[in-house]
């Protein structure tokens, strides 16, 4: 019986983060691109006043209602830093860094003055904060599902008008769009995903959830879609990953254990990714000099046949001493065997292949005695 | 012996001077977020420290948690460096994993730490006199005061003796460069000064206030001075008003003192950017509004000299027309009119022509001379 029980909450908690991750990792990408990663990280902070008075108003609390309060104050926090920013003469990270402090520096005031009052005693708020995956109920995956509805919807409908301003705001503003509601509409998405977030990772660790899966999808794709999509899987899988192990290992924290999660997912990609990673990069890297290498010494080899038909070969400290400061002319050599480039006709000594010399002649590095490149 | 309470202001205090300072470096170079990232992360040194040395009040901690908040920027910036996400994002990628790591520690072995996860975002600025400074049984006041006192002397002296190279490393990184300064290491240095700043006052403050603190007055400053020195000046004065207001309005509602004095940051900001002279919302609306007028004024004299020089005027210079050809509405009209009237550059017969005087004129050809 208690197994079954176990089981079931389980599956109730990992389907509520992977909902979540999955939302979070496609609204997380468009946030990214628009260079406003860190919104997420001052709406959610400041959304907390909002949870604090909604319970403060109406003396319940139930998640849906905490989360209609801090919307609201996610939503104001938002057109305040973007009125701060379009008004003023503040930076955005200074804009961003004091909206954070002073909307959660109000919800500590009303959380303290919560505290000291008898009979109203604020549990359940503070979680919050850090998140409570383990509460999770059915209605609050319900809310999580039709608030990610009505965002992926609003994604749906204004999809070209959105990305037309991530991508080139001005061009957009140029063609007529309203670019100033348009970027509103962004921020109020933002808003919703980050509040649908706060039970189960809290205020502080949400804005992770948006910009870590996002920052890990853009390393394996340079399409929109499918970084959102990888996004959003990455999400879904350390939500899942994160609520199981945190079930398994007693007093580990469900949202810390997805942000972990999520981050070494990161890390893989940022290493690996093939077309962006460090360690594939590194790679071609490396592999674009040994080619470059061995090329100037297929050149060499060229430019030597050239002067005296190259039928006995050229002696290898011959060619290795037009190389001063390269001492892998061995293994350039050996390189350009191994291709058919060229051949060890007789002991140290090396010719170059007909196929060498078209290779040569194609590359067009080659000037010939007269002063003409061969090939241009 | 000092009282109580006058004590949680004085340590309030210093450390508002104590923020505020690093903090104009950090608005002006746009990196308030590291300051952000690196108030969350500490968390994690101050675990580790713990863990090493297993008391929670040693050097040891202020010792880790600096160097976890060094290594904080570091990996942000090679992050970043590897052109593979934007800066902003770096830093979202890594507080939050390093403060996640803090967490689960915390959560994990919390039998023995006594390390309250909320006290770390809200701080405990009530309990900062506890911890007392006795030596042979005197007692010389709160240990805090002396840390972040300490913390603070070094802050201005440091930003004394390197005002130059911080000022070329802030304001033009690639000519302080190419003169010979290293501007990459005097960032980290002033990151190596941001880290100790925010650990020392992260443990009376707490994360949020620090924020608060790096940030709000440093931006209140910029609102009266464009001087860097002038905002070094400023920044720790606006910082102690905000706190001391801070402190009475919890005093007052009874409730939590920094996330009072944060908020008061916050709303003090919000009365000088509405009301600041000259750079203020108001203030700007107001040199807006009067610009407009002064060149309608300027663009109308142009207009009527014009048609003086041709010789229509008898036509064209009449109140009807200039509406018309300017587009402007009557109600505007009639406001540029009489902004000229009463500055003597022209005047209105009865038969509604517009006439110029000698000084509107002159007005219209120095408008047109620029």
């Amino acid at each position: 019986m208690f197994d079954i029980d176990f089981s079931y909450t389980l599956f109730i908690v990992a389907g509520g983060a992977a909902l979540l991750g999955a939302i979070s990792g496609i609204i997380g990408s468009l946030a990214m691109l628009k260079k406003n990663s860190l919104l997420a990280d001052a709406v959610s902070h400041a959304s907390l006043p909002g949870i604090v008075l909604a319970f403060m108003l109406t003396g319940s609390r139930t998640h849906s209602v905490l989360i209609i309060g801090a919307a609201i104050a996610g939503c104001f926090a938002a057109s305040n830093m973007f009125l701060l920013v379009k008004k003023g003469h503040l930076k955005k990270d200074s804009s961003l860094s004091l909206m954070l402090s002073m909307y959660f520096g109000l919800g500590m005031v009303l959380l303290s003055y919560i505290q000291y009052k008898p009979n109203t005693a604020p549990a359940g708020i503070e979680t919050f904060l850090f998140g409570q995956a383990a509460t999770m109920l059915v209605s609050d995956i319900q809310v999580i599902a039709v608030i990610g509805g009505i965002i992926l919807f609003l994604l749906i409908v204004f999809w070209k008008e959105l990305l037309l301003v991530a991508f080139d705001s001005e061009y957009a503003a140029g063609t007529g769009l309203p670019v100033t509601k348009l970027e509103l509409l962004f921020l109020f998405m933002l808003v919703g995903s980050v509040i649908i977030g706060l039970q189960t990772v809290g205020v502080v660790l949400m804005s992770a959830l948006l910009v870590t899966p996002a920052a890990a999808a853009r390393q394996w794709t340079n399409n929109i879609v499918v970084m959102m999509l990888l996004a959003s899987f990455f999400g879904a899988l350390s939500g899942v990953i994160g609520s199981v192990a945190s079930s398994f290992i007693p007093n580990l924290p469900t949202g810390p254990a997805i942000i972990v999660c999520i981050s070494l997912i990161a890390l893989l990609s940022f290493f690996l990714a093939p077309c962006r990673g460090i360690i594939p990069n590194y790679l071609r890297r490396k592999n674009k000099l040994i080619y470059a290498d061995a090329h100037a010494v297929l050149d060499t080899l060229y430019i030597l046949a050239g002067q005296d038909g190259g039928e006995k070969g050229h002696e290898r400290a011959h060619i290795r001493s037009m190389f001063p400061i390269k001492n892998d002319v061995d293994a350039m050599l050996a390189e350009l065997k191994e291709k058919g480039l060229a051949t060890e006709i007789s002991p140290a000594h090396w010719s170059i292949t007909p196929l060498g010399r078209s290779v040569a002649e194609r590359s067009g590095h080659i000037i010939d005695m007269s002063g003409k490149a061969l090939h241009d | 012996m000092i009282n109580a309470q006058l004590e949680i202001i004085l340590i309030a205090c210093i450390t508002a001077i104590c923020c505020s300072i690093p903090g104009v470096l950090l608005v002006l170079r746009r990196m308030t977020l590291l300051g952000d990232a690196i108030s969350h992360s500490v968390l994690l040194g101050i675990i580790i420290g713990f863990f090493i040395v297993n008391t929670i009040d040693s050097p040891i901690l202020v010792l880790s948690a600096g160097i976890v908040g060094l290594l904080t920027v570091v990996l942000v910036e090679i992050l970043a460096g590897t052109k593979l996400i934007k800066i902003d994002a770096a830093i979202g990628v890594i507080y939050p994993f390093l403060f996640s790591v803090a967490v689960i520690l915390i959560s994990l072995f919390s039998v023995q730490v006594h390390v309250d996860t909320d006290a770390v975002l809200m701080g405990e600025l009530a309990f900062a006199p506890l911890n007392r400074l006795e030596i042979n049984g005197v007692d010389y006041g709160a240990m805090s005061a002396y840390q972040i006192g300490g913390v603070m002397l070094l802050n201005i002296i440091l930003c004394f003796i390197f005002y130059k190279e911080l000022k070329l490393a802030i304001f033009d990184p690639n000519y302080a460069a190419t003169s010979g300064f290293k501007p990459k290491t005097v960032l980290y240095g002033m990151m190596l000064m941001v880290s100790i700043t925010v650990v020392v006052a992260f443990e009376v403050a707490g994360s949020i206030m620090v924020v608060a603190l790096l940030v709000g007055p440093a931006i209140m400053a910029s609102y009266f001075t464009k001087r860097l020195w002038a905002m070094f000046f400023l920044a720790p004065i606006a910082g102690v008003i905000a706190t001391l207001l801070g402190y009475w309005a919890s005093h007052l509602l009874t409730v939590s003192i920094a996330g009072s004095i944060t908020t008061t940051i916050g709303l003090l900001f919000m009365f000088i950017f509405i009301f600041a002279p000259k750079t203020g919302m108001i203030a700007k609306a107001y040199q807006r509004h009067t610009m407009r007028a002064e060149f309608s004024v300027n663009m109308l004299l142009v207009h009527l000299w014009q048609h003086e020089v041709i010789g229509d005027a008898r036509e064209e210079n009449m109140k009807g027309t200039i509406s018309t050809h300017f587009n402007w509405n009557g109600e505007f009209t009639e406001l540029v009119l009489n902004s000229a009237i009463v500055r003597g550059f022209l005047q209105v017969s009865d038969d509604n022509t517009v006439q110029l005087l000698p000084e509107g004129r002159e007005q219209a050809c120095r408008a047109m001379e620029g």
